[in-house]
């Protein structure tokens, strides 16, 4: 061989070794870093705000975004979900369009997030907060700044009878270096899953991918749910993370407290056409 | 408790244009900015998270519940805590008000729209609380009223200008470790919180600092606070809670207004009727 | 075509149905920029808070009864910036403020200015 092509072969080997030891340090036995450096995620590049995006590897997949005849434009028209969806059953179609039907007759939609109401699983996910996880061996917190805390036990099986709550009980485990698989059952009937407050029973059950990207400032995280009596198809969506600034900061957001509750007086709209926010009129202690 | 009045700032002259009002704006914000610590950053792509361990003698992370609740405050001596007469008097007539009946008053918050508790009010909850400890910070998680405590490690609290201009309700928390203590100081609290769960005042000023550590063989934790805030108290004082450690806990979601966990046994509760 | 054009220039034929019937959390569309109002009262309460904090406002009308004025105002970062801070007002203070009105003719509006019990002139109480 010539100095050259011995130059070349050997800058091929070298980078040969190298995407090698690449792609064994991603391998499967290594754990993804949601940590964002203290950075808040938020969610980033969403395009009509329906909450949940196409999954692009998937797409007519059957997420319920707005009725073709409403599309949502923020401060113009209000949120109306697409009861025409061939992937709802009847009586689910029925409740979406009886709640689409209150906003097209000039009604103010029930805005879980606005009325400081928990967004459950998938539904934090979409709500504006900053997200950040906390990961030890054997659980993964994913919480927001409005004070809503996910619990995911890792590499258990679920529980027998967990009951049903806001959030249900999740379980998790990591995959391909750089995947957080997270499994979720026991939600009540009560939270969103989009923004159009498409109804669900509690047989809900949401399997989440979260994705870390190479430089790990995104996460894609793609939920598909299941709900035999809600929906005839499992319903998948998408709701990307990035770093990006809140309300015209110039730094990524940090945690910073936001108490929903404390500035939920609406005085220009009349207390009748709001659903209220959680509230207590008697003392539990 | 007023500050001096502040004559308002010069604004730009109107020939500026609005890039420069933005650029301006940008300035200013960070005035009012604060930092907190880069956290360790795996190097390069492909790095793998590495579980954050506790120094010796420093691991609280776990699932804790009170051992004894109390609704009134009590100094480590068990005593009245040292107010003003001014503000006797204002924890008086809440006393009287909120001990009348199982009714929540209208200006205690915490109870009625479910806002933070502050502290310590939070630290005499009776209900579970969860300590996450992770590179650089410490996650105070609390079942009531989805409390979120972010305690930032090895750095000083924000400049006192920022805790005015920002007061949070669990005001904001930075710590270090002296040892097998985990000291922690807060300040910049807002106004809308009480001391204690018969309405016990504050004001602007409040500065906490909690002193935790694992005590009766690492199954108790331990938290003496000291409250320090001038006007209102007519010297420095310190209360202290203790709680058991529970591994077979698990936390339970929090909705204002639901039926929450069973505090029945939790010594010293008295549910209303 | 932007929000502004919507509004102001008529329903777009694409908005089939969209009518007037806007939401108006957060929407300062609700609010007439293009005029202001001054009034004087006594501060019922002061509220720093996210995304936008409120002066409240007690205000005798015609009739001698006392109406509470509700003002939106900026987040505690840009009242910040303009001297404010959480204590500069509070209940029982006298000023004077200034503000775009709702355009429903109720007693709220966005703010603008407020003056100070000591003349102190906070905001701007110019149409710019």
């Amino acid at each position: 061989m010539s100095n050259t092509q011995t130059q070349i072969l050997m800058i091929g080997i070298a980078y040969a070794v190298l995407s090698a030891a690449a792609a064994h340090a991603a391998d499967s036995t290594t754990i993804p870093d949601f940590s964002s450096n203290g950075v808040g995620w938020r969610v980033a590049g969403n395009v009509d705000n329906t909450g949940l995006a196409e999954v692009p590897e998937d797409p007519g997949n059957g997420y319920i975004s707005h009725h073709p005849d409403w599309p949502y434009a923020q401060n113009v028209v209000n949120r109306v979900g697409d009861f025409t969806n061939p992937n709802l059953k009847p009586w689910a179609a029925g409740v979406l369009e009886e709640r689409a039907r209150k906003v097209m007759a000039g009604g103010i939609p029930f805005i879980p997030n606005s009325r400081c109401w928990p967004g459950g699983v998938p539904g934090m996910h979409f709500f504006p907060a900053s997200v950040f996880y906390l990961q030890n061996e054997d659980q993964v917190w994913i919480l927001n700044n409005r004070g809503e805390v996910r619990r995911v036990f890792m590499n258990v099986p679920h529980s027998e009878g967990p009951g049903y709550s806001w959030y249900g009980e999740s379980i998790g485990h990591y995959e391909g270096g750089d995947t957080l698989v997270i499994d979720t059952m026991g939600q009540d009937d009560k939270g969103p899953i989009d923004r159009y407050n498409t109804p669900h029973t509690r047989q809900l059950h949401v399997v989440e991918r979260h994705t870390l990207d190479a430089e790990r400032m995104n996460v894609r995280v793609v939920a598909t749910m299941v709900d035999p009596g809600a929906f005839k198809v499992p319903l998948k969506g998408m709701i990307n993370y990035g770093w990006s600034t809140v309300r015209g900061s110039p730094e990524p957001a940090k945690w910073e407290e936001y108490v929903c509750n404390e500035n939920s007086d609406e005085y220009f709209i009349p207390e009748e056409e709001l659903v209220p926010v959680p509230s207590a009129t008697r003392r539990d202690f | 408790m007023k500050s001096v009045k502040l004559a308002h700032m010069a604004r730009p002259a109107s020939a500026m244009s609005g890039r420069v009002l933005v650029a301006v704006g940008v300035l200013a914000m960070s005035a009012y900015s604060w930092s907190y610590p880069a956290l360790a950053q795996n190097e390069g792509t492909g790095g793998s998270f590495e579980f954050f361990v506790p120094g010796e003698g420093q691991d609280i992370g776990g699932i804790y519940w009170l051992k004894s609740y109390s609704a009134a405050i009590q100094t480590v001596d068990g005593g009245v805590p040292p107010y003003t007469p001014e503000a006797l008097a204002i924890y008086e007539e809440k006393r009287a008000r909120i001990e009348a009946s199982a009714e929540i008053i209208e200006e205690d918050q915490a109870r009625g729209l479910c806002t933070p508790d502050g502290v310590p009010r939070v630290l005499q909850s009776p209900y579970p609380f969860e300590i996450v400890q992770t590179q650089g910070q410490i996650h105070f998680l609390y079942e009531i009223n989805k409390i979120i405590r972010l305690v930032t490690m090895d750095e000083p609290l924000p400049d006192d200008d920022t805790l005015e201009i920002f007061p949070w309700y669990s005001g904001h928390s930075v710590g270090h470790w002296e040892g097998d203590t985990l000291v922690v100081e807060t300040g910049g609290f807002k106004n809308y919180t009480f001391l204690d769960n018969l309405g016990a005042p504050h004001g602007y000023g409040l500065r906490v600092t909690e002193r935790y550590r694992k005590i009766s063989d690492g199954n108790e934790l331990e938290v003496v606070v000291d409250i320090h805030d001038p006007g209102v108290f007519t010297e420095d004082w310190s209360a202290r809670f203790v709680y058991d450690l529970r591994p077979d806990l698990r936390m339970m979601d929090w909705n204002c207004g639901e039926v929450h966990r069973d505090i029945s046994q939790v010594p010293g509760v008295v549910i209303p009727e | 075509m932007n929000i502004k054009t919507i509004m102001f220039g008529g329903v777009a034929l694409a908005l089939c149905g969209a009518a007037t019937a806007v939401y108006a959390h957060h929407s300062y569309a609700m609010f007439d920029e293009s005029t202001k109002q001054t009034l004087e009262g006594v501060v019922t309460e002061f509220q720093w808070t996210n995304p936008h904090g409120w002066i409240h406002v007690e205000v005798p009308d015609a009739q001698g009864e006392t109406v509470v004025w509700s003002i939106e105002s900026g987040a505690p970062a840009g009242m910040a910036r303009q001297g404010w801070r959480p204590t500069t007002i509070g209940p029982g203070d006298e000023i004077e403020i200034t503000f775009h009105p709702l355009r429903n003719g109720n007693p709220g509006g966005s703010y603008m200015s407020v003056t100070l019990p000591d003349g102190t002139v906070m905001g701007n109480p110019e149409l710019d």
